[in-house]
């Protein structure tokens, strides 16, 4: 085995097969919809989406698990719904190769044309072995959380992009939960994922 | 058509399925397929749908509402 190979079987985050019957988080789901907008004129109703190939769950578990049990308190006497969440976040996992390449968002952004009269790309390239991929890598870059699955979970090396998180209806996502469910990070993992994100959120620009 | 006339049509519709469904071939062909979804985990860009559709107005439900 070469040196490249061992270093990247060791990178490899552990999954679990998601026993509990309901969303937890570091929880992967394929195919999750992002409502973009929704409005009626004249009679038309209009709606753009984005389908997101790849997501994970980043709300906390603690919630996640309280919003299951008092869901199911629905219309039971003297019990109230207190802990109900209206959504779950989450954020797009893209291709790492595609991120290095600048092109994961190609489908989603206009491409235009730049001063020179050249096609501007729609997402900046990140040489993955200069200085800025091998940060991203080694995730020290408070954007950016670089993922590799072992090799029995058929996901290529992946790259989670907190600052494109957004919000799923938990309703919509619990009812079709096991076409979507792909796996889910392990304790651990989604520790570590759960405390970066939580420090790109309260992180502090300065000049 | 009676009831009988019904039921036996319902378990010759069945036994037809069914029998399709059993075919080995169609089984392999099934799993080939679900390992070519599962090998593309991650390898497709997000992508936007949108849509403008005509809302259809259900006259009937409107008025029993009313």
């Amino acid at each position: 085995m070469t040196k490249t190979k061992r270093c990247q079987v060791n990178k490899a985050i552990r999954v679990d097969s998601g026993q509990e019957d309901r969303i937890s988080q570091g929880d992967i789901y394929k195919e999750i919809e992002h409502i973009e907008y929704v409005f009626e004129k004249d009679g038309y109703i209009h709606y753009s989406k984005i389908i997101f190939p790849l997501v994970i769950v980043l709300t906390q578990d603690c919630d996640l698990a309280q919003d299951s049990m008092f869901r199911g308190f629905r219309g039971v006497k003297g019990k109230t719904q207190d802990k109900v969440l209206i959504s779950a976040l989450v954020a797009p996992i893209y291709n790492a190769d595609h991120v290095f390449a600048g092109t994961h968002l190609d489908d989603i952004h206009k491409k235009h044309l730049n001063d020179v009269g050249q096609e501007s790309q729609s997402m900046e390239i990140i040489w993955p072995d200069r200085t800025p991929g091998k940060f991203l890598r080694k995730n020290e870059r408070c954007r950016y959380h670089y993922l590799e699955f072992p090799n029995d979970i058929p996901i290529v090396p992946s790259i989670i992009d907190f600052k494109h998180y957004f919000s799923v209806n938990i309703e919509q996502m619990n009812s079709n939960r096991k076409e979507h469910f792909v796996c889910r990070v392990s304790d651990m993992y989604r520790e570590d994922l759960s405390l970066r994100f939580a420090n790109f959120l309260s992180r502090v620009g300065l000049p | 058509m009676s009831k009988t006339d019904v039921r036996a049509f319902q378990i010759e519709y069945e036994s037809a399925e069914s029998t399709e469904v059993a075919s080995p071939i169609s089984t392999r062909e099934v799993i080939a397929e679900a390992n070519i979804e599962e090998s593309l985990y991650g390898k497709n860009k997000p992508r936007r749908v949108t849509i403008d559709r005509k809302i259809a107005y259900d006259q009937d439900k409107t008025m029993s509402s009313e």
